[in-house]
């Protein structure tokens, strides 16, 4: 039998086997029911449980789950309540029930996105009645306005750069110390992504407004502390960026004749840049593993051009 | 037979005067080639230690040298492609490689006129001097040459995004795109085209896209009793009724998962995956795709793993079903796998740093997503990470990207070498170091650091000395071109004079035992040592070999081997390959030519390799060397194709 008669009568009936046997195993378990061609719309059920369901996600340590749409379902969730809401609104609809839930499910899912000043109000909204979600929805709003009272404007107004980077500081403990106070319940998780904004804000601050060097301790501690989050590889990029920014200023200080090059630090903060990337770079999350290697090649680029702009 | 004999003698005059000729020839351009390798423009970082700030006029200079340099690298380049593409068809290579070839040389050719980093060298260093408001004419003609050579490739570059947006159907980008292409050359009749072309597609009708939530949502019946209960937490009171509506019993499945009733909420949810609708989308993305509020309880599972070992036996092997399921997170499968009291010590042990965060669902087999999911909280990133952390500290690793390093390097040193350099005077350094086999030279610009290896007396001037012999040839580093070298040496003197100390000590190679050494080039391909010698790992076998040059083996990273240039250099080596052939042989050179003797399966053979186009210091324009090889099966001698030295 010639060989390619043996591909034919052999490997390719084989080949089909395995190949139908893969696409079987890969389309998933279960087979899918035949859609009508007129799909019905989504209920104010289906909202509220999509959206309960995921009230207790770890929002700091994992990204909002993804709804249909490209939304996260806070958003996608927030987004239909709104509808809902007009949607009544110019029906001209009386009053009903109906409306606590959806008042009270848009301040979980405002609560959710951290929209803490327009969570409190709907809570407050749906707080009023007699009904079941009486309770629930006024302890909710204290809790808004306990967060509310350590948020962006709530500190005092800062008057010299210290008082600002102060008040950024004191934020941040102040978060922290709210999430000790609600650890082991979902209000822990947004109270982290607070106190780790309060930090991140710092770190920009200190990276327009002081050396260099004290925006890369400010990053390597938001780093040690924040070593759970989600946006950890980003603070990792970030902390890159510092140190590229810092090899940077080296070589504009010695081409513009403001000091000798100091040979020396510049390759150790190039090194620390590159590791700070690589390091991001080892993540699963390919948008993440793209952006860290591009640094890595811009970075490189620059290097690799340094010498030629001594003047 | 006096035929013969006259054949003979024909040949060898022959072979003599060629000899003669190729002798001549290297007595006349050696010192060509020679000059060839040690010319090196001076490094743009010594410009950027040197304290005079340049002319104008050295500024035009040192930019029309820099285009220069790079027109002629670009056409020796050109031309040592088209010398590869000669080989190539002589030679009857593969189609592939003839293709290959070929690609390569319309891509020189189609390069030609572009831009290159040269140009943006070239216009930084102009510019530098514009800005400080020089009037000099030959400046500013050169600089406006170039800034609209720069603006014709921006130009271009631009038109293309434009074309890759309006394809793309993004016509707002390829609009701000064509405004940007507008800016630059205002009066290019492409834009009319262009614009043209833009107006056109933005009249065709669009493809209608679905709008999403186009549709008015519904408030059923049970809604807002439903809703309420879900969100005031109350899920034992919602109702689970067979015959309610889809929506309410996806709720009731939410009010189960919540409540702790996973394998209720499971079935609810298999119930629901087969109807029609938001809802059965809702339930089969969520047995797909567990999301966390779906996963089991801790505590209901640790209670259930206490019972009596057969139970446990079976509720174990549920377990390993749920868990491959993707219902279960790892910890809770450990649960079902072990006793409850070790359970407890597992678990406090897995509660560590963990930092592998979720992967995010990409629309792939469902099994896969699962299996994934459970594999994202695998120990394998979590160790992966934790080699950064030190006492919760961050510690960032070396890295691994590879770069041209600005610091001084490091040098190696034989004892041959510096005995060359310094002659006499090599006695004047420490005992250690005139002793040792091998010396490190390397700087210290730390001044608090303690430096325990030994200083030299003078020690620029045994820079002095080494570059001085690299010049004239008395050492060399292997594999490297000497002007490198003296770029190194430039920049140690320079650190030198800014401060730095000098370190100096005797070095020794870091043992390894043989089968860490095959292992290592077995492995990464990289040359290793055993002993005095070399192993490495060819395409289908290794060589060990023994060199005469002296120099080490095995030299560091970042770091310049310097060796005693000897007249006739040499090496015994063995080859074993795959098919268990062993080959013996012995090589020497001079100049670079080669002399190889070896004996394999086939006989011995004797080969030379005559690099005459280095010594006429043609190797850039013509990469070729004769090759003679003498065997049982004869002589013969053929040109071959070199990689430019």
């Amino acid at each position: 039998m010639t060989s390619v008669n043996r591909i034919r009568t052999h490997w390719l009936p084989l080949a089909a086997v395995v190949l139908t046997g893969c696409q079987g195993w890969g389309s998933g378990l279960r087979p899918l029911p035949a859609e009508s061609v007129e799909s019905l719309g989504t209920s104010l059920t289906l909202i509220v449980a999509e959206l309960q369901m995921h009230l207790h996600d770890d929002t700091y340590r994992r990204p909002r789950a993804p709804a249909d749409g490209g939304r996260n379902v806070f958003e996608s969730a927030l987004w239909m309540l709104d509808r809902l809401r007009d949607q009544r609104v110019r029906a001209g609809s009386e009053p009903e029930n109906a409306d606590l839930v959806i008042e009270f499910a848009r301040g979980r899912a405002l609560e959710r996105l951290r929209r803490f000043e327009a969570a409190a109000t709907a809570f407050k909204s749906a707080g009023q009645s007699g009904s079941v979600l009486e309770e629930p929805a006024q302890r909710a709003a204290e809790i808004m306005r306990l967060f509310l009272e350590h948020g962006p404007g709530a500190s005092a107004s800062s008057t010299t750069p210290g008082d600002e980077l102060e008040a950024l500081l004191q934020r941040s403990r102040k978060w922290q110390s709210l999430a000790r106070r609600f650890r082991a319940t979902p209000y822990e998780f947004l109270a982290l992504e607070e106190a780790e904004a309060a930090e991140l804000l710092r770190v920009d601050w200190l990276q327009r407004n002081r050396p260099l060097e004290d925006a890369i301790a400010a990053c390597r501690a938001l780093i040690e502390r924040h070593h759970a989050s989600k946006l950890y590889e980003r603070h990792l990029i970030r902390l890159g960026d510092i140190y590229a920014a810092a090899a940077r200023r080296v070589h504009l200080l010695a081409s513009t004749r403001a000091h000798a090059f100091d040979g020396d630090r510049y390759e150790r903060l190039l090194e620390q840049a590159f590791a700070a990337y690589e390091l991001a770079g080892e993540t699963r999350r390919p948008e993440l593993r793209r952006e860290a290697i591009t640094r890595i090649e811009a970075l490189l680029a620059y290097h690799e051009g340094t010498f030629a702009h001594a003047w | 037979m006096l035929g013969r004999q006259e054949e003979v003698i024909r040949v060898g005059v022959r072979l003599v005067v060629v000899a003669a000729v190729i002798g001549l020839m290297v007595l006349l351009f050696y010192g060509t080639a020679r000059s060839q390798e040690l010319a090196a423009s001076d490094s743009p970082l010594g410009r950027l230690v040197s304290p005079v700030r340049p002319t104008a006029q050295e500024r035009v200079a040192e930019a029309r040298s820099w285009i220069r340099e790079d027109r002629r690298r670009r056409l020796s380049a050109t031309y040592r492609t088209l010398i590869r593409v000669g080989w190539q068809v002589a030679g009857h290579a593969s189609p592939r490689r003839l293709l290959r070839s070929f690609g390569e040389l319309g891509g020189h050719i189609r390069s030609w006129r572009w831009r290159s980093a040269a140009e943006d060298r070239a216009l930084d260093l102009l510019e530098a001097e514009l800005a400080t408001g020089c009037e000099d004419p030959e400046l500013r003609d050169l600089y406006a040459h170039l800034r609209d050579r720069e603006q014709r490739e921006r130009f271009e570059r631009t038109l293309g995004e434009v074309e890759e947006a309006a394809v793309s159907g993004d016509l707002r980008l390829a609009r701000r795109r064509l405004e940007r292409a507008r800016d630059l050359f205002p009066d290019s009749p492409r834009l009319e085209a262009v614009d043209l072309a833009l107006k056109e597609q933005a009249r065709q009708p669009a493809t209608r896209v679905p709008a999403t939530g186009s549709q008015p949502i519904r408030i059923d019946p049970q809604g807002s009793r439903a809703g309420a209960l879900l969100l005031a937490a109350a899920y034992d009171a919602l109702p689970a009724a067979a015959e309610a509506s889809a929506d309410a019993r996806l709720a009731a499945a939410v009010a189960s998962a919540l409540a702790g009733q996973s394998s209720r909420a499971r079935d609810q949810l298999e119930a629901l995956a087969g109807s029609v609708g938001p809802a059965g989308r809702l339930a089969r993305r969520w047995l797909d795709d567990p999301p966390p509020g779906l996963l089991a309880d801790e505590t209901s599972l640790a209670s259930l793993s206490e019972s009596g070992s057969a139970d446990s036996a079976e509720l174990s092997l549920r377990g390993i079903g749920r868990g491959l399921a993707g219902w279960l997170r790892p910890r809770q499968l450990l649960a079902t796998l072990l006793p409850a009291p070790r359970y407890a010590r597992e678990r406090a042990a897995l509660r560590g740093p963990a930092r592998a965060p979720a992967p995010l669902p990409r629309p792939d087999s469902a099994l896969r997503r699962r299996v994934r999911g459970w594999l994202g909280h695998s120990a394998g990133s979590e160790a992966r990470a934790d080699r950064v952390w030190d006492d919760a500290r961050l510690q960032l690793p070396a890295a691994r990207t590879h770069y041209s390093r600005v610091s001084p390097p490091a040098f190696l040193a034989t004892r041959d070498a510096l005995a060359a350099v310094l002659g006499p005077r090599l006695d004047s350094l420490p005992a250690e170091l005139s002793e040792a086999r091998t010396v490190l030279l390397s700087v210290v610009s730390d001044p608090e650091v303690r430096v325990l290896a030994a200083t030299v007396p003078a020690p620029r001037a045994l820079i002095d000395a080494l570059a001085r012999g690299v010049e004239t040839g008395a050492v060399h580093a292997q594999g490297l071109p000497d002007g490198e070298i003296l770029r190194g040496l430039r920049r140690l003197d320079a650190a030198l004079e800014a401060g730095a100390t000098l370190a100096v000590a005797a070095w020794q190679a870091p043992e390894r035992g043989l089968l860490s050494a095959l292992r290592k080039t077995g492995m990464s391909g990289d040359p290793t040592r055993f002993r005095d010698v070399k192993l490495r790992r060819r395409k289908r076998g290794v060589v060990v070999s023994q060199s005469w040059t002296g120099l080490p083996v095995e030299c560091p990273a970042e770091t310049y081997c310097l060796g005693r240039t000897r007249r006739f250099e040499g090496m015994v080596y063995s080859r074993i390959d795959l098919s268990a052939d062993i080959r013996l042989g012995a090589r020497t050179s001079f100049h670079r030519a080669s002399l190889a003797f070896k004996i394999d399966r086939s006989g011995p053979r004797a080969s030379v390799v005559l690099p005459f186009a280095a010594w006429l210091g043609l190797s850039r324009w013509l990469p070729a060397h004769a090759r003679i090889d003498l065997g049982l099966d004869g002589i013969s001698f053929e040109p071959r194709y070199a990689s430019p030295l």
